[in-house]
């Protein structure tokens, strides 16, 4: 894989610097039309506080983050989503080197979203996008016959209430939102393990990492063998990217299948005020990067059994 | 009996809040509010302190299984190495030296009892095993045997799994030797005789060999 950033910089170049600048302009003015929104308000609140009633102050805070959220809606609709003009030419640039099949309206099957647990299995609504397909060579560059697929998923269930006027209400509740990654290894595991997933009533295991324990909840139905997958090395790399990413979690199952999940999308690349083109290219790559070195780091321990 | 204070000390507490909770009520019936909180506060205390032992209790045993976990893995490890040694000999049979020695410690180790001796004899087969391994580079005959690969792929196996059987030893003694060195599990551990545990050396054949593919 290319370096981090030589990667920020071939991005970089692939957007033309007109947009670069006007992106740039962009941002500058929905920070400044923020600050100038809130001091109106405070300074209005103020005013209206002295005069009338210190009331006026309670509702501040809730005008802020009102004001601020729309001016957010309002800037991030008129930007255009990076990711529809460039995902498939950002992502030709990190697989360099790998076989790969990224397609942007398609995304994995039901089945093996049930089949991680990630999330409930009872929801009326499953859609996703960009299903990015990687073929993970050996360390001799030779087909291992490992592939990472991984997409990002919206699962959604909706409720209906029965109000107390008798009448109807439905709201849409999110059962899964996030990456879903899914690897099926050509041999077989001698355990299931569950990282930050429900245990199925698996036993919790502790390690001797009291950091690991305490950023992962690790269940298995074979300590032995779980701890031959979690190596010290393996421990490494899941905290290295449990450090940059929230809502983290693994499944592996004995018929030498694993899931990933995260709890954000991978591929948004949505430019916003806080972030800068480096923060945003650069957590691209890391996300990449630090997913395929766990897949990687399985498919190389000798130590799993193979059958 | 020092160790007993603390447990007599409690009981004597234990009695105190109950009597004082009765007496409050027998006397003054109107302060009832009170005699259950120095009952609710005995009860309190009695349950805490019966929670805290069962979790102490609950991580000796892990250590215990933990333990147990190893003993089948060197138990392994001592089923295959006759095998081995039977191996080697066909092929091998003037490296007599080292085939004596692995067998002499593996006797020992299967025939011992004490826990810490048999560790020490089970450590003092892993340069052995090494020396096999060691061998078979100098014999191609011995090293291509499918008998001797599959016996070493075993091995291999069983080592790694040794070294995550210690593992798993090290972080439950860890993790019970936090327990009772806390306050205020330090006093009932003292109490009730739970004493630290210590970790045990033990090697491992890690890399014995490079892993052999067998397909």
């Amino acid at each position: 894989m290319i370096s981090r950033e030589e990667f920020k910089e071939r991005c970089k170049k692939l957007i033309p610097q007109e947009e670069l600048e006007k992106i740039e302009k962009d941002k500058k003015m929905q920070n400044n039309i923020t600050k100038i929104v809130i001091t109106v308000e405070v300074v209005f609140s103020l005013i209206v506080a002295f005069s009338t009633s210190f009331f006026a102050l309670s509702i501040l805070p809730v005008s802020i983050i009102f004001s601020i959220l729309i001016i957010n809606v309002v800037f991030t609709s008129k930007r255009d989503n990076l990711k529809e003009k460039y995902a498939s030419d950002i992502i030709k640039i990190l697989m360099e080197g790998f076989e790969y099949s990224f397609q942007g309206e398609e995304f994995l099957d039901k089945e093996i979203y049930c089949e991680s647990g990630f999330g409930s299995k009872h929801f009326d609504d499953y859609r996703g996008e960009d299903l990015l397909i990687v073929d993970i060579p050996k360390n001799d560059g030779s087909p291992s016959g490992v592939k990472l697929n991984i997409c990002d998923l919206c699962v959604t269930e909706e409720d209906e209430k029965r109000n107390s006027d008798g009448s109807t209400s439905s709201t849409t509740d999110t059962v899964y939102k996030g990456v879903l990654g899914y690897v099926k290894f050509p041999f077989k595991f001698k355990c299931n393990l569950n990282i930050n997933n429900h245990d199925w009533g698996m036993e919790k295991i502790v390690l001797e990492d009291i950091n690991f324990n305490k950023k992962f909840k690790v269940y298995t139905d074979n300590q032995l063998e779980a701890l031959v997958i979690l190596t010290p090395t393996m421990m490494n790399k899941l905290m290295a990217f449990s450090q940059r990413v929230n809502g983290f979690k693994i499944s592996i199952k004995k018929e030498g299948k694993m899931y990933l999940g995260m709890s954000r999308n991978l591929f948004e690349l949505v430019v916003s005020s806080k972030v800068s083109f480096d923060a945003l290219f650069g957590r691209f790559y890391d996300d990449i990067s630090n997913i395929l070195a766990i897949v990687n780091e399985i498919k190389d321990n000798d130590k799993v059994f193979k059958m | 009996m020092k160790k007993k204070g603390f447990v007599v000390g409690f009981v004597l507490i234990e009695i105190l809040l109950v009597v004082i909770g009765l007496s409050i009520f027998v006397s003054a019936p109107f302060l009832a509010p009170i005699s259950i909180g120095f009952v609710g506060v005995a009860v309190i205390l009695l349950v805490v302190m019966v929670s805290k032992y069962n979790t102490l209790i609950k991580y000796k045993n892990k250590v215990k299984e933990s333990l147990s976990l190893i003993d089948v893995q060197l138990k392994l490890r001592f089923d295959l190495i006759p095998n081995l040694v039977r191996v080697v000999k066909k092929f091998a049979e003037h490296e007599k030296e080292v085939l004596t020695e692995v067998t002499k410690l593996r006797n020992l180790a299967v025939k011992e009892t004490d826990e810490k001796q048999k560790l020490e004899y089970a450590n003092k087969l892993v340069p052995q095993m090494k020396n096999i391994v060691a061998i078979s580079e100098n014999y191609p005959k011995l090293k291509s045997d499918t008998m001797f690969k599959s016996l070493l792929e075993q091995l291999v196996d069983v080592e790694d799994r040794i070294a995550s059987a210690r593992r798993i030893y090290n972080s439950n003694v860890n993790v019970y030797n936090t327990h009772i060195e806390v306050f205020p599990n330090t006093m009932i551990a003292k109490s009730f005789g739970f004493e630290r545990e210590e970790l045990f050396t033990i090697e491992v054949g890690e890399n014995l060999a490079p892993k052999i593919n067998m397909e």
